[in-house]
């Protein structure tokens, strides 16, 4: 039974962690809200599972959403753009796009679910690699956030993770 | 008031969840390494339902919610947890009884379920609500989700046919709620206010999943 469920929740976890594309976004969720700093910090990273649900049960539906792969590289190329732009727009943009991408993500997730054994365990693997990795981007961007030289810092990162979305898109 | 301020209980109950959890888990590891055939039925529904992550987690989170209130509402929450896993033993017959009058088996599959999102999203609302509104939505969460853990003990009690299962889960269900509520609550640190919602939003996210591909899939 254990056995079991360690096996549902790793192939859940590793879901997220072995997709370079999901892994950038998840990343860039969580660096763009510790640039824009004071409660977005927290606020995309509350956001984007929840709204990350609704693309997953798009997909337990079997409802068509077209382009996916689309949204999920486009998700990199915007937010490592607007990291790189050091752009803070206003509180329900943010979340509008974080919305929009979170579907896409949900979605790509979701139509894993229904297929395996343990859907709890796979849902709670995913999810909480997907908020780990949130969580890593935070870290990384409230400690280069320290100073105004690794401020500069946290954009080059913005602008290579926009790269790697262009490249996302074109292989 | 606060944990540490100078009354003669402080030390003692800076130090209860850890001592708690201590002692718990030598008794579930007694029972986990102890020889197959001299488990019982007890034994057995602990090592095989009882410590799953999907039953187990969802308790944490409640008892880290009940650990960022204040004292009296973490109480008044931690009571509505017993209250629930109390009254749910007994509400669930009803609930059953109604559940298989419906044609087919499926209903009751979907029942038993539901009962693992249903206690992920009260404990993800209680942990993910604002801090002013959390002193009122914790108890309701904490309700709910002993109730649905009291399911859960119910559902899974006439596979081993022992009432002394019944008995010990909620033994389990109000140690684990108790050991990490003090647990939280004695080392609580600045930063677990903005990991309480971030957290919470996970748990809300794997119930909707979760429930949705019960309800859907």
């Amino acid at each position: 039974m254990i056995q079991q469920q360690m096996d549902g929740i790793g192939s859940g976890f590793v879901h997220p962690l072995t997709g370079p594309d999901h892994f950038l976004a998840m990343f860039a969720v969580g660096l763009w809200g510790a640039q824009m700093g004071g409660s977005q910090v927290w606020r995309l990273a509350v956001a984007f599972p929840m709204i990350m649900v609704v693309g997953g049960i798009l997909a337990i539906l079997g409802l068509p959403l077209p382009h996916v792969e689309l949204g999920i590289a486009l998700s990199v190329i915007t937010l490592g753009t607007a990291i790189g732009l050091a752009w803070h727009p206003s509180s329900w943009i943010a979340l509008t796009l974080i919305a929009f991408f979170a579907i896409c993500h949900g979605y790509a997730h979701g139509t894993e679910l229904p297929r395996t054994v343990t859907p709890t365990d796979f849902a709670m693997g995913f999810v909480i690699a997907t908020g780990l990795i949130h969580v890593l981007g935070i870290g990384v961007g409230l400690v280069l956030q320290k100073t105004l030289h690794k401020r500069r810092l946290i954009r080059y990162l913005g602008a290579l993770i926009a790269l790697s979305g262009v490249y996302f898109l074109i292989v | 008031m606060k944990v540490g301020e100078g009354t003669s209980h402080s030390g003692f109950l800076r130090w209860a969840g850890p001592v708690l959890a201590g002692a718990g888990a030598l008794i579930v590891a007694i029972v986990l390494f102890s020889p197959a055939d001299a488990r019982g039925p007890i034994g057995w529904w602990l090592a095989s339902e009882a410590l799953s992550f999907r039953h187990v987690l969802p308790l944490v989170g409640l008892g880290a919610a009940l650990a960022l209130l204040p004292w009296r509402a973490g109480l008044v929450g931690f009571g509505a947890f017993a209250f629930g896993i109390v009254s749910g033993g007994y509400g669930i017959d009803a609930l059953i009884a109604a559940v298989v009058q419906i044609p087919g088996g499926a209903e009751y599959q979907t029942l038993t379920r539901l009962v693992s999102p249903l206690a992920f999203l009260a404990a993800g609302v209680a942990l993910a609500s604002p801090a002013r509104v959390r002193p009122y939505l914790a108890p309701v969460g904490a309700l709910a989700a002993g109730a649905a853990f009291a399911s859960f003990v119910r559902l899974s009690y006439p596979i081993f046919g022992d009432p002394g299962v019944v008995e010990a889960g909620i033994a389990f269900g109000l140690w684990v709620i108790a050991t990490s509520a003090l647990s939280l609550r004695a080392f609580r640190q600045p930063w677990f206010a903005i990991a309480g919602p971030i957290v919470g939003s996970w748990f809300i996210g794997i119930a909707l999943l979760d429930g949705g591909a019960a309800l859907l899939g």
